[in-house]
């Protein structure tokens, strides 16, 4: 017989993070507060080039479309960081299948209804299982895939368009994060994102141009 | 911002809510991005519980399974002091069970009480719950460990080792 008290503290000093969650960890918050002081010195900058050339309507414009440039940077970056965090922890799926619809059905929470990716190509991509996930906070879906030249797994997000990125992510964006590329892409209202060891342009698979 | 012993604390406790490592995991790096993308420099321990916490029920809200085992609140105070847990005593298998049989707040408020060794005030702060209520609930939880302790000794159960 042993101390309930005693117990139960043994049993939790077992349960810690893995060298390589921490690492990401650790890795994701020095990126935060690295991205917020360029953000404050981009704002500084920003603001004096401003009151420099005060009303010149087409300067306006110019910083418009840079400023919404940066917005849809920045908001891919998030999501990109989160996809390849997500990617690295290896999770197993809740559901083992070769099918999207078998896979649909046992993700009933979602708010949204799973795609069957056409941007993929089917006979390059093995779908092994699914799971829930969550980007940018909401609820989504996530698919273990296999590259079936390579044999090496990639994780394929399914989520709703984050809050201020609808009228981005028509083009597909390309980006290395935490040790994985990830791109990122519109489809049937979706944001899709793919995360994996390679660079979609070396790797192949993808219908369509970039 | 969090140093890698928080992580851990906050890990463990994100484990106490949820039972399992992959969504443990899940849970405490959506927490950390909520607050990376909130802009707070320093942020307490108990607003960090409170976060994983919301998290947990945001991503649970949906799961019907969850939903109906969501406690309901009672505001009834059944004694002024905190129970003490170091004179309940167990078998190391009946203590395992005893962990994977608790609801997710159970769980949860044994760890903040009993492992971190935090006040009721500090955990109903945590929790957003009532001090009456968190007091009730571990006086409820204390007699069903003991009940179950003295079961086991009745019956003359008990593992070696």
């Amino acid at each position: 017989m042993v101390n309930f008290k005693d117990a139960l503290k043994e049993h939790y000093s077992d349960i810690n993070l893995s060298d390589e969650q921490l690492a990401s960890l650790m890795e994701a918050q020095a990126q935060a507060q690295a991205s917020e002081s360029a953000h404050n010195r981009d704002r500084k900058a920003s603001r004096s080039f401003l009151s420099g050339l005060a009303v010149a309507a087409i300067v306006l414009l110019g910083v418009f479309g840079a400023y919404s440039s940066i917005q849809e940077g920045e908001l891919a970056e998030e999501v990109a960081a989160e996809m390849s965090y997500n990617h690295s922890m290896k999770v197993r799926p809740e559901v083992m299948t070769s099918d999207y619809i078998e896979a649909a059905k046992f993700l009933t929470r979602l708010d949204f209804s799973v795609v069957v990716p056409d941007r993929l190509v089917k006979s390059a991509w093995q779908l092994i299982g699914a799971r829930y996930c969550s980007v940018k906070g909401k609820i989504a879906a996530r698919f273990e895939l296999k590259h079936v030249a390579s044999g090496q797994l990639y994780t394929l997000y399914e989520a709703p368009v984050p809050e201020g990125g609808e009228s981005h992510f028509d083009k597909r964006m390309d980006l290395y994060k935490k040790g994985n590329h990830v791109s990122l892409w519109k489809e049937k209202g979706l944001l899709l994102g793919l995360a994996g060891p390679g660079r979609l342009n070396e790797i192949g698979g993808f219908n369509g141009l970039k | 911002m969090f140093s890698r012993d928080e992580l851990n604390k906050y890990y463990k406790f994100a484990y106490s809510i949820t039972r399992d490592k992959d969504t443990a995991s899940e849970l405490l790096h959506e927490a950390v991005f909520k607050i990376l993308k909130s802009g707070q420099k320093e942020v307490s321990s108990s607003y960090m519980y409170q976060t994983l916490r919301t998290v947990a029920i945001d991503l649970w809200r949906k799961d019907r399974k969850h939903q109906a085992a969501e406690p309901l609140e009672e505001e009834v105070l059944v004694e002024l002091a905190a129970p003490r847990f170091d004179d309940v005593f167990a078998d190391r298998q009946q203590v395992q069970k005893i962990i994977e049989d608790l609801s997710e707040d159970e769980s949860a408020l044994l760890f903040l009480h009993v492992v971190e060794g935090q006040t009721v005030q500090e955990i109903a702060d945590a929790m957003a719950t009532p001090k009456g209520t968190i007091l009730s609930r571990l006086h409820r939880l204390k007699g069903r460990l003991k009940k179950v302790a003295e079961t086991q000794k009745k019956v003359g159960g008990g593992y070696n080792g």
